[in-house]
């Protein structure tokens, strides 16, 4: 590793651990309470879903509104697997941990699968279908769960244990938005992008366009299924509707408005949204209403987002030192 | 017997409203090339209109239904226009895909802002009569009887359809429609104002799917919340890619192909009823994605 | 053996018949053209032989195969490269990512490897890095590396098409109208360009052109298309002088 690669992890590292450990020293100090530790887990469980929706929105251009389904996948997978079948819990934690970890990759890889099932003969299209699937798909999903005894149907599922903390959700969301900012800087993750900007001319280019937007599709569905699981063993108890279309909106709301073109544009409409309405309090009721005016707005005027197409530097990877080029 | 003929009535009667609102998403479609999300938002202050104007119609006119249909229809297709030039003009040359986000933006917001509770409110609300129902007795030894609802719904539909068939094909403007679907900046160039006929075809639409809403709320009695829309809207949009979007025939068909099938299938069990939409949507996507009556256009390379 | 054998191609697009019963027999290191007047079917040719439409009848054999029903990708990987009427650029993309992209089918390193940024993502990256490079040095656009390539000039912009076409390693080469919107001047200079990529890149070439002192200067042979046949084939000089050509077509003098 060159230098300036080792250095820039390094100072990133650093600074991860520096924040993470303001955090836990204000929460012993009392200044931020479980409340606030709460919502700060959430902010990194909708990082997490929103960088994952914008590789597939923003970078291979396309259109999904399903997030929600592979999250609920995701969710009761885990939660299934950590309390009915492996009765895991936290009052045992080197067992209960590892069974945890085992819960969220199931979860994952059966979003997976599912992103798989909705994506491949879907994306083979061209034009607007997609969307139409993905709600559909979305609204099924939720609707099998409903009417599933087992996974508690309309009662919903509970008793979840409680294994995410601050500490999981921080190593989570790092690990998620490095795997997915590293696919981004890869030539798998150019060829994404060629897709976006010209389909004709990436197939021209001898990109396997189908193959590219299937994979795009179903890592983002793995990613949102791991999402729900840490959701699910935050919140200890989901329903079917924790995963309604509405929720799918919300993390489109965030990607555009935050900027579809960037990861830091979806971290940051994701921190936004997240902490808004903590802000506004007296205005729950006019929520779900303003946010759709909000992103109305930033459609017609700022098309391209908060962040437009920058990124945060700790995102960027270190360009290496290239042959000598001419004027 | 008895029963085949009873689903099937059943499907018409369901299929027709289908229809008026997948017309609205097809004639939109067909001109500019978006699926306007809101649509079934609009089918769904259709019907909010007439719980309120009902009894103001029945005071002024006597009869309730005639004056309460047009005048939805009017402010449906009012909310059409201003939802276009609003929402979606100052997006007519951005991306596709900008188009599409605004028009979820403007269907979440429609319906959460109806949600509130001094717009239409979240609770439940009885539909008022707007007819006087009655059984009629089909003659003949079936034994069969429907209500006059059906026939209402049905021949309200067919005869907006008519309308419709005659506006698009034998007016000027129907033409300058067709002209501005087939290729848009050929059009503009023979001197045909885009503006007007994009608002045209968004005043259409709207008033159909408001229509639509009348007769929705006429026949089942109830408006359960502003939420009402999204599942005729989604069921009546797959009926229009069933037909083929952007073809008005393909989305009448595709609408009574849609009634029909779910009439059948909540028969069966209500949950396939649910499940038979997607199950059309997936079976003709993957076996003819132009839909029924749609042409494959290749893209210009 | 010829490189591209194509025989009685004909393609409908409807109750429209856009090309009518062509053939083409392309020898390696030929520089063929084809004219025609608008509409007469040319960039269908195109488009059949890269496999963006199926033909409606017809065979098409590339390199001892036959790549009919063969999309898009699968041609290009297999040897043949196009430019674009409009230029198709990756205009948010830059310079050198454009050419990145036409490099990422041969690359060596997998998802695993991009996900976790291994040795071998390294090692590919600079490999392809280096390899971007010394090819958009010979286009004399090195300089403009990172630039995003939405904001090159004109010019430069249809130089880079061609140095993406060529990063897939082509063995035949086909563009489209590459001259588009060219002074005489760039015009010369586009003609020397081809003769160079033909010898320096061991290329065939099949392009369409409009402007008669390129397809001229450059082309060793000529077909010349109208309303979808083919009505005249030769070299420059029977061609120039042909009455039918004149007819169909009254082209750019030479």
């Amino acid at each position: 590793m060159t230098f300036l690669r080792a250095h820039r992890t390094a100072a990133t590292v650093i600074v991860l651990v520096l924040v993470y450990a303001v955090i836990k020293v204000l929460n012993l100090v009392g200044i931020l309470n479980a409340y606030y530790i709460q919502l700060l887990m959430l902010v990194g469980i909708n990082i997490v879903m929103t960088v994952s929706l914008g590789m597939v929105n923003g970078f291979t251009g396309q259109f999904s509104i399903g997030s929600a389904g592979f999250m609920a996948v995701g969710a009761y997978t885990s939660a299934m697997i950590t309390t009915v079948w492996l009765h895991a819990s936290t009052a045992n934690p080197w067992v209960g941990y590892p069974i945890f970890i085992v819960a969220l990759l199931a979860g994952g890889l059966l979003a997976a699968a599912a992103g798989y099932l909705v994506g491949a003969p879907s994306l083979r299209l061209k034009g607007d279908y997609l969307a139409i699937v993905t709600l559909s798909a979305s609204e099924l999903i939720r609707t099998v769960i409903r009417v599933t005894n087992f996974l508690g149907g309309p009662r919903g599922l509970g008793g979840i244990p409680k294994f995410t903390n601050l500490e999981v959700v921080f190593v989570f969301a790092t690990v998620s938005v490095v795997l997915m900012r590293n696919y981004l800087f890869s030539s798998h993750g150019r060829s994404m992008k060629a897709v976006r900007d010209s389909e004709i001319a990436a197939e021209a280019t001898g990109v396997n366009t189908t193959k590219q937007k299937v994979f795009v599709f179903v890592f983002s569905a793995f990613f949102s299924g791991v999402s729900g699981g840490v959701f699910a063993h935050l919140l200890q108890f989901i329903h079917p509707d924790n995963f309604t279309f509405a929720k799918s909106l919300e993390y489109l709301i965030y990607l555009y408005v935050g900027g579809s073109a960037s990861i830091s544009g979806a971290m940051v409409g994701a921190a936004i949204f997240t902490v808004l309405p903590e802000l506004l309090r007296s205005l729950q009721t006019w929520r779900m209403v303003i946010y759709p005016l909000i992103l109305i707005l930033v459609m017609i005027f700022r098309t391209e987002g908060v962040m437009g197409l920058k990124e945060f530097g700790f995102i960027l990877i270190p360009q290496r030192q290239r042959k000598e080029v001419s004027a | 017997m008895g029963q085949f003929l009873q689903q099937l009535i059943n499907g018409i009667q369901i299929g027709s409203i289908y229809a008026l609102i997948a017309l609205g998403y097809t004639i939109v479609y067909g001109i500019v090339g978006l699926i306007n999300f809101a649509h079934a938002d609009i089918f769904m202050v259709g019907a909010y209109m007439g719980f309120f104007l009902a009894p103001v119609m029945a005071k002024i006119f006597g009869g309730a239904f005639i004056p309460t249909i047009i005048a939805a229809m009017f402010i449906t297709g009012v909310f059409g226009f201003v939802m276009e030039k609003l929402a979606y003009r100052p997006l007519r040359y951005k991306s596709r895909l900008s188009a599409l986000i605004t028009a979820l933006g403007v269907s979440l917001f429609l319906e959460n802002f109806c949600a509130l509770p001094f717009v239409f409110g979240p609770q439940f609300r009885k539909f008022p009569d707007l007819i006087v129902t009655k059984q009629i007795v089909i003659p003949g030894n079936l034994g069969l009887s429907i209500p006059n609802v059906v026939l209402l719904d049905v021949g309200v539909s067919i005869f907006l359809m008519v309308l419709l068939f005659w506006f698009v094909n034998r007016t000027l403007m129907g033409k300058q429609m067709r002209a501005v679907s087939s290729d848009k900046s050929a059009a503009s160039l023979m001197g045909i104002n885009i503006d007007i006929v994009i608002s045209t075809a968004f005043i259409v639409g709207a008033a159909l799917a408001g229509a639509g809403g009348i007769l929705y709320g006429t026949t089942y009695g109830m408006l359960a919340a502003p939420y009402l829309g999204i599942w005729p809207g989604m069921k009546a949009f797959i009926a229009a890619v069933l037909g083929g979007i952007g073809n008005i025939p393909g989305a009448v068909l595709g609408a009574y192909i849609m009634g029909i099938s779910e009439a059948f299938a909540t028969s069966v069990d209500s949950n396939l009823g649910f499940g038979i939409a997607f199950a059309i949507l997936i079976v003709i996507l993957l076996a003819r994605p132009s839909g029924l009556l749609g042409k494959f256009i290749p893209e210009k390379v | 053996m010829a490189l591209l054998d194509v025989q009685h191609l004909t393609q409908f697009f409807g109750g429209l018949r856009a090309v009518s019963d062509f053939n083409i027999q392309l020898e390696h290191g030929e520089i063929v053209g084809l004219i025609g007047p608008n509409g007469a079917g040319k960039t269908t040719v195109f488009n059949v032989i890269t496999g963006v439409y199926m033909p409606t009848k017809g065979t098409i054999v590339f390199d001892g195969q036959s790549i009919v029903g063969k999309k898009t990708f699968q041609i290009t990987q297999a040897g043949i490269a196009r430019t674009f009427q409009n230029i198709r650029l990756f205009s948010k993309s830059s310079v050198i990512d454009n050419v990145k992209i036409a490099y990422h089918f041969r690359m060596p390193y997998g998802n695993t490897d991009a996900f976790l940024h291994t040795h071998k993502y390294w090692q590919g990256e600079q490999q392809v890095d280096d390899y971007a490079i010394d090819l958009l040095r010979l286009f004399h656009l090195d300089g403009h590396a990172d630039d995003i390539s939405g904001s090159l000039p004109y010019g430069a912009q249809r130089r880079l098409e061609i140095a993406r076409a060529l990063a897939t390693k082509p063995k035949l080469l086909i563009l489209d109208e590459p001259a588009a919107g060219m002074n005489p001047a760039e015009a010369d200079e586009l003609m020397e360009m081809i003769h160079w990529l033909r010898d320096k890149f061991d290329l065939t070439i099949l392009l369409i052109e409009h402007q008669m002192r390129v397809v001229m200067g450059v082309c060793e042979r000529i077909k010349v298309m109208d309303f979808g046949e083919t009505i005249c084939e030769g070299v420059p000089e029977y061609i120039r002088n042909d009455p039918r050509v004149c007819e169909a077509y009254l082209g750019k003098g030479a």
